[in-house]
């Protein structure tokens, strides 16, 4: 996979995760559950903002960047518990995508993966993920 | 989450296959061999004499030094915790995550280096604070030391794969970090 390439699948996983954490925030309650809200909301800014660092960066490189489908397929929203484990399957996939960003980049590309991959692995614990042994690896 | 305009979920899946450990640093392998039998590297299967790790990997090929320095770190941080473990027996079930993380991570690294490198590590002396809270500070400052380290490690890494495994592991140590500061 070149770093373009790469690129473009973190940047259509960064599409599906900004509509999902949008969903998933319109879902939840500010003021019978602030704190899963704010959590939903924060992953919903970094996200938001990743997408369009990944913008810009493949469109100084000279590509188009992958539009956002129109919608995406959602799970059952319909308690806290399934918000908070719909947030923590949508961070396991990015992370995922960003270890192959690791694998696929050097420099200045690679360390910016590897700083999303890491804030990812993290936030998966604020969505009562447990501590793997290599994120975004399987 | 799969497209509905679309075909598959692409966009979030992960489909390639992780590549097998033995051949992340397949490329090392000749050079090794070549280092070796030129009587220049230090470590090697063919020479008796064992020197630090930091030496020993300094004409080896690129990635190997980067995982026996890896390795190193590693060995250093999980005698960090074991010590801390050992001296205050309070925390010792707190840093069962940690543990297993670092030995893991170790295991991966040794698997994956060319038979006949030293991996054994030289940790340096780890002094355990008297009090719990003051030795539970200084490990998360060891073990975002560890986590800098591989951070940079994986910068270093020529190979994709083994960048991605470094950059997992700091990840898995950030996770851990995040579980000791709670």
């Amino acid at each position: 996979m070149t770093p373009v390439e790469a690129q473009q699948a973190a940047l259509a996983g960064e599409h599906a995760a900004v509509y999902l954490f949008g969903v998933l925030g319109a879902q939840a309650s500010q003021s019978r559950q602030p704190a899963l809200y704010a959590r939903l909301l924060d992953a919903f800014h970094v996200h938001r903002r990743r997408r369009d660092q990944l913008s810009v960066a493949i469109a100084a490189a000279g590509a188009e960047p992958v539009a956002a489908e129109v919608s995406y397929d959602l799970p059952a929203l319909g308690t806290p518990a399934e918000l908070n484990d719909a947030a923590l399957q949508v961070e396991r996939r990015i992370a995922r995508t960003y270890g192959q960003l690791v694998e696929s980049t050097a420099g200045a590309e690679r360390r910016w993966a590897l700083v999303a991959l890491d804030d990812s692995a993290v936030r998966q614990l604020e969505f009562r993920g447990t501590p793997e042994m290599f994120p975004g690896t399987a | 989450m799969r497209s509905q305009t679309r075909s598959g979920d692409a966009n979030l899946s992960f489909t390639r296959r992780w590549t097998s450990r033995r051949t992340l640093l397949a490329i090392g392998l000749g050079t090794v061999a070549t280092a070796a039998t030129a009587g220049c590297a230090l470590n090697n299967p063919l020479h008796e004499e064992k020197t630090p790790t930091a030496r020993a990997v300094r004409d080896l090929d690129p990635d190997v030094a980067v995982a026996a320095e890896a390795v190193t770190l590693l060995r250093g941080a999980e005698a960090a915790v074991t010590a801390t473990g050992q001296r205050h027996a309070g925390l010792a079930a707190r840093l069962a995550g940690v543990l297993a993380a670092h030995q893991a991570h170790v295991a991966r690294l040794v698997d994956s280096v060319p038979d006949g490198v030293d991996t054994s590590g030289t940790a340096t002396a780890y002094v355990v604070p008297e009090r719990p809270a003051a030795a539970l500070a200084q490990l998360r400052a060891t073990e975002q030391s560890l986590h800098d380290g591989l951070v940079g490690l994986a910068m270093r890494a020529r190979s994709g794969p083994f960048a991605r495994l470094l950059g997992a592991m700091a990840a898995a140590t950030s996770q851990q970090l995040h579980g000791l500061a709670r």
